[in-house]
């Protein structure tokens, strides 16, 4: 793709956790400092499993959520690859959902390979009411998300992905799986558009135009104006999400097809205008509005199909 | 337009001589009681998150009201054709609560204590600028109602226009934020 990921600091990385859990946080992100190589390979490895069964559920949301928000900030692509992983840390120990992932539900009667996968954890497929594990090398019908080649994560998410299982899972347990993925995509999607509003506002404040910085052209200032406040309230509110997650005690904060539909907007709007603020440079390979821009899709995408899958309704 | 329970009105001074001492920002000096801009804008900070809350206050109000005029036409309308206002309806009351928690933000920084511009400004910018989404919305799915005079879909869409001049317009706000505001990505520190 000719783009290469920026450099990822987390010298500075306000790791702001629960007492608890600040030294085992602070262990994770010294090993993420070490090579930007392995840096995937660390965030996988938290190891904060057997923290996190010690931990009321309340500690762990938050800790999901806010390691996928300052992660996401720095990379989103990483970021998934490794806390998708670390999704069933909300699952009791001998829950049969331990390592799934999202299912797929396969074009009906379309077996045209496009991708072979290659994986060596469990995925389970389901087409027409049947299911069965994907074996290595099979074909199923998916196209590619974007991210980087790596183990499920470049498969799209088609409409209605449902969890299909040969052995039966309590509902808890797939409340449990889908708020952990919940979790992740929320924090992803907020440190991400926090990311690319500061992209776009240190773009803006270095590229000239016209005998000035383009951010003290009116319409560009006015869409800078715009985006600040797009996400500032895109924040607050998915904060508020998190935070009421589990608890139901603000239905104005119950995590639904309108809440994800919001977050979804937001998303989008901030999205577009920050790539729109780089005009033609955020098409320069280098630079993250482009990526960002389908990276928040993606991620919007998948919210929407998650709350079509979490306790509280679907549209 | 609407607000007809706000008492304004224009003040104009013609030939009216003051001495100098009577004069705010006489000295070249700045603070809340010393020069008019200052003082201004320290209003705007105390006055733009209670005026955000009116906002929003009013929009939940207009939509609450939507709803139920909705539900009253089931008889006259297909479930089919009441989903997508109930859904935008339900849509937008996510949006309040965006707005709400933006303005609820800037008033409990400013009751630390905080400089607040940048908050006050974001949470009445983003209020007014919702009202008029909500207000065209409405007029969009309640077309008979928005052009009956005295009808509240009617009165919020005159008065959205209204929120989002007074107090400093729109424009004027974004333009403040895209001034004041500063990244706080990891990346950039």
């Amino acid at each position: 793709m000719g783009y290469s990921i920026p450099q990822a600091d987390t010298s500075k990385a306000d790791l702001t956790f629960v007492n608890e859990l600040v030294s085992a946080v602070k262990a994770a992100a010294a090993r993420c400092r070490q090579t930007d190589d392995s840096a995937a390979d660390v965030i996988n490895q938290l190891e904060l499993g057997a923290i996190f069964e010690s931990s009321a559920l309340a500690v762990v949301r938050t800790v999901l959520f806010n390691t996928a928000e300052k992660f996401g900030n720095i990379d989103i692509d990483r970021s998934w690859q490794a806390l998708t992983s670390a999704a069933d840390l909300l699952l009791p120990t001998a829950s049969p959902l331990k390592g799934a992932q999202l299912a797929l539900r396969c074009r009906a009667g379309n077996w045209t390979s496009l991708q072979p996968i290659k994986t060596t954890l469990p995925l389970f497929v389901s087409a027409r009411n049947h299911c069965w594990p994907v074996e290595h090398e099979d074909y199923i019908t998916a196209e590619l998300l974007g991210f980087p080649d790596g183990q499920m994560t470049n498969l799209k998410l088609m409409q209605s992905a449902q969890l299909y299982l040969k052995t039966k899972v309590s509902d808890s347990d797939l409340q449990c799986y889908w708020q952990s993925q919940t979790l992740i995509v929320l924090g992803l999607i907020s440190g991400a558009c926090q990311r690319i509003v500061d992209e776009a506002y240190e773009y803006a404040r270095q590229r000239k135009s016209g005998g000035c910085v383009i951010a003290q052209h009116q319409a560009v200032a006015l869409r800078l104006g715009e985006l600040a406040v797009e996400q500032r309230g895109l924040s607050l509110f998915v904060n508020a999400l998190v935070s009421e997650m589990g608890e139901d005690t603000d239905p104005d904060f119950r995590f639904s097809g309108a809440t994800a539909k919001h977050v979804a907007d937001s998303a989008f709007v901030i999205a577009r205008d920050a790539l729109q603020t780089a005009a033609g440079h955020g098409y320069v390979s280098g630079l993250i509005f482009k990526p960002s821009f389908e990276k928040l899709r993606t991620l919007s995408t998948m919210l929407i199909m998650l709350s079509e899958q979490y306790q509280g309704g679907a549209q | 337009m609407g607000l007809r329970a706000s008492q304004l009105s224009s003040l104009s001074f013609t030939d009216c001589v003051l001495h100098q001492s009577a004069l705010l920002g006489h000295t070249g000096k700045r603070g809340p009681f010393i020069d008019a801009f200052t003082g201004a804008q320290n209003a705007w900070d105390y006055m733009r998150p209670a005026l955000a809350s009116g906002i929003n206050g009013a929009c939940l109000g207009v939509l609450d009201y939507a709803e139920t005029q909705l539900q009253s036409l089931f008889g006259a309308h297909s479930k089919n054709s009441a989903r997508e206002p109930l859904f935008q309806i339900e849509r937008y009351r996510q949006k309040v609560s965006s707005a709400r928690l933006i303005a609820m933000q800037a008033a409990s920084r400013f009751d630390r204590g905080e400089k607040i511009s940048l908050d006050a400004s974001m949470a009445k910018s983003y209020s007014s600028k919702l009202a008029m989404e909500i207000a065209h919305m409405l007029a969009q799915s309640f077309p008979e109602l928005v052009v009956e005079r005295g009808n509240k879909i009617e009165k919020f869409y005159r008065d959205a226009k209204a929120f989002d001049i007074l107090e400093g317009t729109g424009d004027m706000q974004r333009l403040m934020i895209a001034n004041a505001y500063q990244p706080s990505s990891m990346a950039h520190h």
